[in-house]
């Protein structure tokens, strides 16, 4: 395997991507989204609604274990919907972005070449099939992981300084978790649906929206904790990314096995 | 003897029920230029995937470079340039930047892509573009682009599947005048294509494939005899004499036709050696012959004389 292959398709992938408007705009939207306006919101609201004065809220305060609730119930009116929603209730979205921005870029690399007829240049170097399946993965997942954890960061220091939370509260233990092992885990889970369908599907908004689909069980997740069916506490959190990176690793393995000349070259 | 470059032996290659390789053979030596002609469909592109190792063969066996290509298709890919029909450009990137990301996929050590890079794009007169998006470039300068591409890693061996197909007259001739150069320099090339003058232009030796079999292979100018196909003899007369000259022909056995208004009388089906008796039994007539020209038959007759051949079969 040689670096300066794999290099070479990382940075190509990343330089075309960052030149192309239709891409830009839903790569930069969604985590704007999710990491500023979402925070802001949250935090501003928090300070001028205290859950006691929302029914819907108290509702879900009293979804959370007692030694969770007791814990918020102990802060002041003004950090409770804060904390609540900002470390407990949206926890799970912090694996939307990386999911989103992996499956964009690499529903480009992977169908986007086959459909701009740029696939078979490519296939016709000495690249390596294993050269071009990581380069392929690193594309998409460096500026994945890289978007994920700095919009967090970024989050984080807006709760801190519009609703003055900072640790032990936030960021609570399910909020690190799913950033630092569940966004690795849907970064590669993007991957694998993206190879998959990028071998049975010929083009790359198809790959696209079939692989937005992903999108959804996350969606249910949250449902599930907004109606108090399930709480993701940090054990739970560490039990479903485990669950995930397993899943992701299966995909990926199928995927690599049919990224071989001959299959892609076949839908080309 | 030197072993060739590219050495096919019976290739056969399916899709499914479809046989697009019928057992084909064929070799190119080192330095030729060989013309791989044919209908679409008639098996050129598959023959190119192949000696690639992006296909597995079916049967027979292939040796590029004096390896297999399905076993160690990176070496193969390694000493071998490829233009396809479409240039597989990323529009998204500069001239430059395409080169770079090939030089680096092809092991160019960085040092000697800061040297190989601009030296291309000169020679392929992209210089002045070389740092606008190849989205703004016209179909001949994406193919100059893609050419300056294949030699980037300056390989033993160049694989052209029509490389003109898609290019106005004028780009087209750009580009054969590049292979033209590459030829010069001694390069070995396989040059796909369905354009029979570019072929009996630049090609040292011609295989003819249809369905997926070779029906013919030789030099251009070799075939016509080979193959029997005759000449065209044209004469210049003077007008008045036609009907005379006409008759003179029949009685000798000629084939002819007048063009009446240009003064000319063209015989079909000649061989060289008849030429002196046609000229002999006009001027025995009293027929005044101005201008005599043997018009050797074209690889485009040959094409032509073996489709026919085909169809009646």
């Amino acid at each position: 395997m040689r670096a300066q292959r794999v290099l070479g398709i990382v940075r190509k992938d990343l330089r075309a991507v960052a030149r192309s408007r239709v891409l830009l705009l839903p790569l930069a939207a969604v985590p704007i989204v999710f990491f500023v306006v979402l925070p802001l919101v949250v935090s501003l609201l928090g300070r001028m609604l205290p859950l006691e004065e929302s029914d819907d809220l108290a509702t879900l305060l009293r979804a959370l274990p007692s030694r969770e609730r007791a814990r918020i119930e102990a802060l002041p009116p003004g950090q409770q919907l804060t904390v609540l929603l900002f470390g407990y209730q949206f926890a799970p979205l912090l694996l939307i972005v990386p999911l989103a921005t992996t499956t964009v870029i690499a529903a480009d690399g992977l169908a986007g070449e086959r459909e701009r007829r740029t696939l078979e240049s490519l296939l016709a170097t000495p690249l390596q099939e294993d050269e071009l399946f990581l380069g392929k993965l690193l594309a998409p997942a460096i500026p994945a992981l890289l978007i994920s954890w700095l919009g967090a960061a970024i989050s984080t220091a807006i709760v801190a300084g519009v609703a003055g939370l900072g640790p032990p509260l936030l960021p609570s233990p399910q909020w690190l978790v799913f950033a630092f092992l569940g966004s690795p885990a849907v970064t590669l889970l993007g991957l694998g649906v993206v190879v998959l369908l990028s071998s049975r599907v010929r083009g790359m908004q198809e790959v696209s929206q079939l692989s937005g689909l992903a999108v959804l069980p996350i969606l249910a997740l949250l449902v599930a904790q907004s109606s108090g069916v399930v709480l993701f506490d940090w054990r739970l959190a560490v039990l479903l990314c485990t669950a995930l990176w397993i899943l992701a690793l299966v995909l990926l393995r199928l995927g690599r096995r049919l990224f071989e000349r001959e299959s892609l070259l076949r839908l080309d | 003897m030197e072993q060739p470059v590219i050495d096919v032996n019976g290739l056969v290659r399916r899709f499914g029920e479809r046989v697009a390789l019928a057992g084909i053979t064929f070799s190119v030596a080192a330095g030729e230029v060989l013309g791989l002609l044919g209908h679409n469909g008639a098996g050129k592109t598959t023959t190119i995937r192949v000696l690639l190792g992006l296909l597995r063969p079916h049967g027979g066996t292939v040796r590029v470079l004096g390896a297999e290509p399905s076993v160690d298709g990176e070496r193969v890919r390694a000493h071998t340039g490829v233009v396809g029909e479409a240039p597989g450009l990323d529009e998204r990137l500069t001239a430059r930047e395409v080169l770079a990301f090939f030089a680096d996929l092809y092991d160019v050590p960085v040092a000697l892509q800061r040297q190989r890079i601009p030296e291309l794009l000169e020679r392929f007169g992209l210089a002045e573009v070389a740092d606008r998006r190849v989205a703004t470039f016209s179909a001949g300068m994406r193919q100059r682009l893609a050419l300056a591409r294949s030699l980037l890693h300056d390989p033993q061996l160049l694989l052209l599947d029509e490389p003109t197909a898609a290019l106005d007259p004028v780009a087209a001739h750009q580009v054969r005048e590049l292979i033209a150069e590459r030829r010069r320099e001694g390069r070995t090339i396989l040059l796909a294509t369905h354009n029979l003058s570019e072929a009996e232009r630049l090609c040292d030796r011609v295989v003819i494939l249809e369905q997926g079999r070779v029906l013919v292979e030789g030099r251009p100018h070799e075939l016509a005899r080979a193959l029997g196909i005759p000449a065209q003899l044209t004469l210049e007369i003077d007008p008045e004499q036609a009907d005379v000259a006409l008759r003179a022909l029949q009685q000798c056995g000629a084939e002819a036709r007048v063009e009446r208004f240009a003064g000319q009388v063209i015989v079909e089906q000649v061989t060289r050696d008849r030429v002196p008796a046609i000229v002999a039994a006009l001027v025995r007539d009293g027929v005044g012959v101005y201008g005599v020209s043997l018009r050797a038959p074209t690889l485009e007759d040959v094409y032509l004389a073996l489709h026919r051949r085909g169809e009646r079969r």
